[in-house]
């Protein structure tokens, strides 16, 4: 096993929220969203949750993500500055945007790898900065 | 580091150190860390396991005071009991006394120990939190620019159009770590991610905007 660097950040899912910040497709409005509970169907926002790129059963993988892992399969998911990690089951397929943000800490990642539902990404980085770096077990 | 800062950071158990995580949670040591991308997984005697659990809520706020917060969620309601160490993002750093009736909330806090015992069976009972961070109607958009006006942007969502307000403190990356203030820099149909507060109506004020 081995060691993913990249960059995690936040995504809500679930059917309850503040207008329109509750689904996973873009934030459409909440009975657009199909399913509104992510591709796994177990994703809400104030449990701890991942979008991985590349879920069993749901090709393709986005942004050439080779490793594979099914719904419900915990990851674990370090913040890499400061060692804290969690592990998240899998509860989404996504993000489906690869690059384009900076993480603004030690490593500034660039590669989005992972999603991180907002109950696990505040474990491990303050919701206000909207991404950190991370390496993630494979 | 501000007092109030240094208390939440002990109570949140995230910046004092690996061994001053959470329950459930694992520490990679220094050497570990230094390893960089691709480094041989550490086993799990490796790791560090930590201590001090906390829960996270959300919902809307249907009633406040000096004390504490009544929100309601999926689950019924939820209580949240304010405290020194309480620290709220709503737009800005700012205190408690900045949530308001109708704002929805994400809470970081931690639960009594017998209360938590005692709430095991009914995972959904209203057992009061004491909130160590509260962020009010916190938000994404991604999308793509539609129309870019003096302090704002449109942004085409893919099933209909929002307002990104900017305000001085909005801080926009394109492509790098260095961020700019806002002075119309960018164009139709260029891809954007907003980070920011939801304002009535669904619109936002941003806080962070990257160009992706």
């Amino acid at each position: 096993m081995a060691f993913i660097d990249g960059q995690a950040t936040w995504f809500c899912c679930g059917t309850e929220g503040y207008p329109m910040s509750c689904c996973p497709c873009i934030q459409a409005p909440c009975n657009d969203c199909n399913p509104p509970n992510g591709a796994c169907g177990t994703c809400h926002t104030d449990s701890w949750g991942c979008a991985w790129q590349n879920v069993t059963g749901y090709p393709p993988a986005y942004c050439s993500m080779s490793t594979q892992f099914a719904c419900g399969q915990g990851i674990w998911v370090f913040s890499h500055c400061s060692g804290v990690g969690i592990q998240v089951p899998v509860t989404d397929h996504g993000p489906g945007a690869c690059t384009g943000i900076v993480a603004q800490d030690c490593a500034a990642a660039t590669n989005r790898i992972i999603d991180l539902t907002p109950a696990a990404f505040a474990q491990l980085r303050d919701l206000s900065f909207g991404t950190f770096s991370v390496q993630v077990q494979i | 580091m501000e007092r109030r800062t240094l208390l939440r950071n002990i109570a949140l158990g995230v910046a004092a150190g690996p061994a001053a995580g959470i329950v459930g949670t694992l520490a990679l040591n220094a050497d570990q860390r230094a390893l960089g991308a691709l480094a041989d997984a550490p086993t799990a005697g490796r790791y560090t396991e930590a201590t001090a659990p906390t829960v996270f809520v959300q919902g809307t706020v249907i009633s406040r005071d000096a004390r504490g917060i009544l929100l309601s969620n999926r689950n019924g309601t939820q209580s949240l009991r304010l405290s020194a160490v309480t620290s709220v993002w709503r737009e800005t750093e700012t205190t408690a006394e900045a949530i308001a009736s109708g704002d929805f909330l994400y809470v970081q806090g931690r639960r009594r120990q017998a209360e938590n015992s005692e709430n095991q069976a009914t995972q959904h009972a209203d057992v009061p939190i004491e909130a160590l961070r509260i962020w009010a109607n916190i938000g994404w958009y991604r999308g793509q620019v539609s129309a870019v006006e003096a302090d704002h942007i449109r942004l085409f969502l893919g099933n209909g159009e929002r307002t990104i307000y900017f305000s001085p403190i909005t801080a926009l990356f394109r492509g790098g770590l260095t961020s700019e203030r806002f002075t119309g820099q960018l164009v139709v149909g260029q891809k954007v991610e907003a980070l920011g507060m939801f304002v009535p109506g669904g619109d936002m004020r941003a806080t962070r905007v990257w160009v992706t």
